[in-house]
């Protein structure tokens, strides 16, 4: 298999889990989706051989991407305890095996009634089920640039009214878990 | 983080002052910020006197041009505002959904900018 084709199905059956890892240890869903995408346009395994662990190999990218664009930023000090997760994990060096399964959390911020329901549906499609945002936007028959505004737009929303990053509590649960089924 | 809150209504789908659900109104928003304390602090919050005391001022080529009314003609008008402190979005919606105003009218929460 080339390293392409292996890149494109561990994106495709791993996007969902990475994205969680990253978005759990960053809480900004843009940055994740960001050095998701950086990570993969470093992959030159052809050359060094493929790596025992792909996923881990990503997610180590990732996290360095993530680590650069929060220092990038000047306003490293609000992102201090990001940044320092961020770097603990990165020097461990994850495995696929020892990375934390947070899609669950991933499925809920995605389907959050915040969210305009088509936008749900999209940005469930393009970050849990192993789309391309082209195939995304095939799926409803919009242009590329249109549903690729839709997802930024969403994860800046995430980002700037603070969406969290979690299980709904008790009393939420009910009517968020009803968004997540009706999404779905 | 901090959310402004603005309540709009449309005229006439409050109780009216003088009844009493006007009255369990009222001791709802005055009871409101203690009552949910636990979930947000609330920093700020006013009802505002009806839209036909508003006036609208913009300032175009150095001349300030006054107008009598509100910004724009809605029909659910702008009647109050909270400024809380919340840890997220969820809290925010927890703090709004007890806001009287969300029965009759709309909540608009807003993520306060930050420099």
């Amino acid at each position: 298999m080339s390293p392409q084709a292996l890149l494109a199905r561990v994106l495709q059956q791993d996007r969902g889990r990475l994205l969680a890892a990253l978005v759990a240890r960053g809480e900004d869903f843009q940055r994740a989706e960001d050095a998701l995408q950086a990570a993969a346009a470093l992959v030159h395994w052809g050359r060094a051989g493929l790596p025992a662990s792909p996923t881990g190999w990503l997610l180590r990218a990732a996290l360095r991407k993530a680590i650069d664009s929060y220092r990038r930023d000047g306003a490293a000090a609000r992102h201090r305890l990001a940044m320092e997760v961020l770097a603990q994990d990165e020097a461990a060096g994850p495995d696929r095996h020892t990375i934390p399964d947070d899609r669950l959390r991933l499925i809920f911020i995605c389907c959050h009634p915040a969210l305009e329901e088509k936008t749900r549906v999209a940005l469930t499609l393009r970050s849990l089920c192993g789309l391309t945002s082209p195939q995304v936007a095939a799926v409803f028959l919009d242009a590329e640039p249109t549903m690729g505004q839709r997802l930024s737009r969403a994860r800046a929303k995430i980002a700037a009214a603070r969406i969290p990053f979690v299980i709904p509590g008790p009393e939420d649960l009910p009517a968020r878990l009803n968004s997540v089924l009706t999404t779905a | 983080m901090k959310y402004l809150l603005t309540l709009y209504a449309a005229p006439g789908s409050e109780p009216a002052p003088g009844t009493r659900e006007f009255d369990g109104m009222m001791g709802e928003y005055f009871s409101l910020s203690e009552r949910m304390k636990n979930t947000a602090t609330c920093l700020a919050g006013e009802g505002l006197q009806g839209v036909e005391t508003a006036t609208t001022l913009r300032r175009r080529a150095g001349r300030v041009e006054t107008m009598d009314g509100p910004f724009a003609e809605t029909r659910e008008h702008l009647g109050g505002f909270y400024l809380i402190e919340a840890a997220d979005l969820d809290a925010a919606l927890r703090f709004a959904a007890e806001i009287p105003a969300a029965r009759y009218g709309s909540v608009e929460i807003r993520p306060v900018m930050y420099y």
